[in-house]
Order: C-alpha cells, then sequence, then structure tokens
C-alpha cells in the first residue's frame, strides 16, 4: 500500500492553473521529497491532500483512503507542518500541544517533554511572543506529538537555524526508522538531498519526473571544467552534453554520456587543464527546469 | 467537544462584560421608572406638542401611541427594550460572525483542519458556542430584570407578558447570531467582518423605524428583525404574531442550513 497515491489529480482556482494531473506514489516508510520552484503548485498539491481544498478532478488517498471522504480518519495518522506558522496568540507553547493532543485523545506529556528538550524549546513562552524560529519549532512538535504514521511537511526549514535544523533532521530520521513515512516539500535540494530517499520534481502543476535520489547521483551526470590554451578557441562538442557555458577559453558541462569516450576526445584536443565533479542536485534539477522551459 | 470547550472558554471574557454592560444599564434606567411614572401626564404633553415629523419617528422607534410609560411594561419597552435589543443583537452577531472567520483570518485554520475533525464537527462546534452564549446572556439578562421588576413595581404584572418581553429580545439575538454566522463563511478578513455585522444590524433597525414612518414604506419592516419582536405590538396584546415567529424560524434554519453547506464545499486557503 502507499502511504500516498494520487491519480490524474487537477485542481484550477477558476481559470488560474493550480496542478494538472498529478500522479503520485508515495511508498510506505521512504521520505520523499516534493521539489519545485515557488507557484509550481506544492502547496495546492499538499492542500489537496489535507482536504482543505477541494480537487477539480482527480482523486487522492492516503493510506488507501479517499482524502475528501476519509479526511476525519485520515487525520488520525497524519502530522502537517504548514510553510507558515500562526497559532493562537493567547495560548503558551504548553497549551498549544495539550490541546491539539485532545483531538487524538492521547495524553502526549511525555513525548511533548522529550521533543521540546530536542529542539529546545520553552513550553511556557507565549506562541505570539516567540521568534519566527521558535514559532516553526512549535510547528515541529505540534506535528509530531501524537507519532503519526504520515508526516506532510510543507517547507518545514524555513527559519530554523543550521543547529537546529540538523536535530530537526535527525528527529525526522529517527521516525522514518519507526516507520513513520515523510513527504517533504521544499525549494532547498540540499535539504533534500540530504534526507530524501525519492523525489519528485514538479514545475508550473505537472509532475516532471520521479526519481530515487541515488539514481539521480548516479545517472553518471558530471559537471567538467576544461581550460584550453590560451591561443586556441576550442570548443567541445559530444554527444552526452546536455548544457555548456562558455567563459573566454574554458568551458563548463554538463555530461552525461560514457566518460571513455569523454577522455578520448579531450586527449585530441590542444587542453590545458581538466577537472570532473560530481554535479550538485542543483544543477541537475536547473537541467530538468530549463529543458522544459523551452 | 474539545474545539466546543475552547470557544466557550476564550468567548467566556465577552460574554461577562456584555452581560454587565448591558444589566447595568437596563437596571438603572428601569430605576427610574418610579419617579418618571408619576411625572407621565408632563411626558405625553411634550411628545404631543412636537412637530408631526419627529412625533411619527418617536412613535415608531419607541411605539408611543401604542404603550403608555405609567404601565411598567410600556416603561421598559420605551426606555430598555430599545437597548436590549440593540446591544444583545450587536454582540451575538459580531460574536458569530467571528467564529469561524477568526480561525481563517488568523490562519488558525491550518492547524485545526490538520486534526481528526470533520468540518461539521468544526461548524456543530462553533454554532453551539454561540447558541450557549446568546442563551446564557438572555437568561441572566432575564433573572435580572425579573429581580429589577419586583423591586420597582407599583403593582403585579403578568408573568406571561414578561416571558414574552425576555424571550423576544432572545430570538432576535438568535437571529442575528446566525446571520453572521453565515455571513463568515463569506468574509473572512476580521475588520471586514466587523463592519458588515454592524452594518447589517443598523441598516435592519432603521428599515423598521422608516416602515413604521409612513404607509408607503410598511414593506420595510419585513427587512428589519426589530419588527418582529417589537415591544409596542407584543405588549398590547400579549402574544408574538405567528407569521413573525415562523420568519424567524426560517431565517434560523435558512442561515445555520447554508452555513454548513457553504462551509463544507468551501475551498480553505490561508
Amino acid at each position: 500500500m502507499y502511504a500516498i497515491k494520487t491519480t490524474n489529480l487537477t485542481k484550477y482556482y477558476g481559470k488560474a492553473r493550480g496542478i494538472v494531473e498529478v500522479n503520485l506514489e508515495v511508498p510506505e516508510g521512504t521520505i520523499f521529497g516534493f521539489i519545485g520552484p515557488n507557484g509550481a503548485g506544492k502547496s495546492t498539491t499538499i492542500r489537496i491532500l489535507l482536504n482543505f481544498i477541494y480537487p477539480t478532478e482527480g482523486s487522492a488517498q492516503i493510506f488507501g483512503q479517499n482524502c475528501v471522504q476519509d479526511t476525519k480518519k485520515i487525520k488520525q495518522s497524519i502530522g502537517y507542518i504548514p510553510a507558515e506558522v500562526s497559532y493562537y496568540d493567547d495560548m503558551r507553547a504548553r497549551d498549544l500541544f495539550q490541546y491539539s493532543a485532545k483531538f487524538y485523545n492521547q495524553d502526549c506529556t511525555d513525548r511533548m517533554n522529550y521533543l521540546a528538550d530536542r529542539l529546545d524549546l520553552d513550553l511556557n513562552r507565549k506562541i505570539d511572543d516567540m521568534s519566527y524560529g521558535n514559532k516553526k519549532k512549535v510547528a515541529v512538535v505540534q506535528a509530531l506529538l501524537h507519532a503519526p504514521k504520515l508526516l506532510i511537511l510543507d517547507e518545514p526549514t524555513g527559519g530554523l537555524d543550521p543547529l537546529i535544523q540538523n536535530r530537526f533532521f535527525e528527529l525526522l530520521k529517527e521516525e522514518n526508522q519507526n516507520g513513520t513515512t515523510v513527504f517533504f516539500s521544499s525549494h532547498v535540494l540540499s535539504e533534500v538531498q540530504k534526507m530524501c530517499d525519492k523525489v519528485a520534481i514538479i514545475k508550473e502543476g505537472r509532475i516532471l519526473k520521479v526519481e530515487n535520489i541515488e539514481d539521480l547521483r548516479q545517472n553518471k551526470f558530471r559537471t567538467i571544467r576544461v581550460d584550453f590554451a590560451k591561443d586556441e578557441h576550442s570548443d567541445l562538442n559530444l554527444s552526452g552534453i546536455i548544457q555548456k557555458e562558455i567563459v573566454n577559453n574554458s568551458v563548463k558541462v554538463l555530461y552525461s554520456g560514457e566518460i571513455k569516450r569523454l577522455l578520448y576526445e579531450l586527449s585530441q584536443l590542444n587542453v590545458q587543464n581538466v577537472t570532473i565533479e560530481e554535479p550538485s542536485l542543483e544543477e541537475i534539477f536547473m537541467h530538468y527546469y530549463e529543458k522544459e522551459g523551452e | 467537544m474539545n474545539l466546543l470547550l475552547r470557544e466557550l472558554n476564550i468567548n467566556k471574557k465577552g460574554l461577562i462584560l456584555w452581560g454587565i454592560i448591558i444589566i447595568a444599564l437596563v437596571s438603572s434606567v428601569m430605576f427610574l421608572y418610579p419617579s418618571m411614572a408619576d411625572d407621565a401626564a408632563n411626558m405625553m404633553d411634550m411628545v404631543n406638542g412636537m412637530p408631526e415629523g419627529v412625533r411619527a419617528f418617536y412613535n415608531s422607534a419607541f411605539g408611543l401611541d401604542r404603550l403608555s410609560i405609567t404601565d411598567i411594561f410600556g416603561f421598559y419597552a420605551m426606555y430598555v427594550g430599545l437597548f436590549v435589543m440593540l446591544l444583545g443583537s450587536i454582540y451575538a452577531i459580531m460574536l458569530s460572525a467571528g467564529l469561524l472567520s477568526k480561525e481563517e483570518g488568523e490562519k488558525t485554520i491550518e492547524f485545526l483542519l490538520a486534526k481528526p475533525l470533520t468540518r461539521r464537527e468544526i461548524v456543530t462546534s462553533k454554532l453551539l458556542s454561540y447558541l450557549f452564549n446568546v442563551f446564557i446572556l438572555n437568561l441572566v439578562l432575564g433573572l435580572a430584570v425579573f429581580a429589577v421588576f419586583q423591586i420597582i413595581k407599583r403593582e403585579p404584572f403578568s408573568i406571561t407578558t414578561f416571558l414574552l418581553i425576555i424571550v423576544a429580545p432572545f430570538l432576535l439575538h438568535l437571529t442575528f447570531a446566525s446571520i453572521g454566522f453565515l455571513l463568515s463563511t463569506f468574509i473572512t478578513k476580521s475588520k471586514t467582518v466587523l463592519s458588515a455585522s454592524l452594518g447589517i444590524v443598523f441598516l435592519t433597525y432603521f428599515c423598521g423605524i422608516i416602515s413604521g414612518m409612513t404607509e408607503s414604506m410598511g414593506w420595510l419592516k419585513w427587512l428589519s428583525p426589530f419588527k418582529y419582536v417589537e415591544p409596542a405590538d407584543i405588549i398590547p396584546t400579549g402574544r408574538i404574531d405567528l407569521i413573525y415567529l415562523i420568519l424567524i424560524l426560517i431565517i434560523n434554519v435558512f442561515c445555520i442550513g447554508l452555513t454548513y453547506y457553504f462551509y463544507e464545499r468551501k475551498d480553505i486557503t490561508v
């Protein structure tokens, strides 16, 4: 069974495009990244999953249950961190967590203390008086408190400093090892690289690609920079070159072909210097974005 | 249940505050009754000496032509009834209009909707909370007014009429609360909600007054819930007209029903 499965999920706000025919399958137990630039439809997808908004067409299921009809049942087993955090202005962090726990008929006191301790959060402060980063911590604790089977995170790391961000990722990994599925939307690619098993890339409302992080990296994408001798205006032409940037006498390419052929080709040219490195996911994704844009 | 308890808790302060204000106002005016009733003849002379247009206004707004201020109910209707109806309606509509819209306006709805709770349950909890608050306000007000009546009465008064003048504003407050509840499924900005709520109360109130001033505008009374429960009609006849009771029932059921209908279907993006 999939933790999340969407079938031709489509949402239009009036005439404005939200998402178009999104098909996603998030296997149980994975950490699944959902990557795209602003306005690509990440939040729209998440809001449909949570039944904040209704799909125009298609359907979505969480643990095999329909996101519209069975939303109450589904919500027993999910935790959600919104992109923008706002809570009741009369509550301290502790009050919010107790209020939240009552909806699940659970006593979460021990877990609340544990989580607050891990994230270094003061339970007795009014949420309204907290900094943005601390509010985000409240959101994290609130989402993890009832030990959900699926975590839906909409750009969760904004406002967290690197130290807390790491603890947050550790927490997520722990939860994941205990069987929790994590669905993680972000436009910060390095986050995804660190955390996720699989990623879906969304752009302008459509899913471009779903890949295993490992495959993506082992896709034999290489960034290659070649410096030519000064007086020689040479160029590199080879099938497998995806992207090319020429600055003066050096060429930078994103290459996904055979390394052997590349080396042979290079040996024929008047090459002064060569660096071959693994590209960041960022570069790989930029390539996907641009290709679609053409 | 969790949500209902929370609602009751956060709306407690407003209830107490409005309760105290209305009761203080009502009783302080009512305590003038014994002395003013003695001077009633002078009062009536003054009213009769007014220009006709002004008199029409007074008659429409306070029912001076149909009531006598020497009678305890007449006095209540003329000097106090309006406060109770207007202030209570403002309280009720501002309370109910804020219930659903506040969660959206302050973006806490994302928290609430992620909890295991259907939208219907959210609406029901909020509905019960305003019904409870409006009921308690009127219950306490009724008891307070009863106590004041006991102190200032010059002769025994009819309990039936008394109950009617307490139930009538309760029905009016409920009606405005239900209108506000429906309103808040469309309007979610707190400032807009506030002005729209006040606007509805005052607009319908003035529709009621105008309807009583000139024959040709008489149809306006159907737009004004104030006219459905007018003390000047209730006190002489000792009953609330059935047609008005039916109208009140229809408006309440209609507004509440539509609130469920829209709230369950709307897209909530904050």
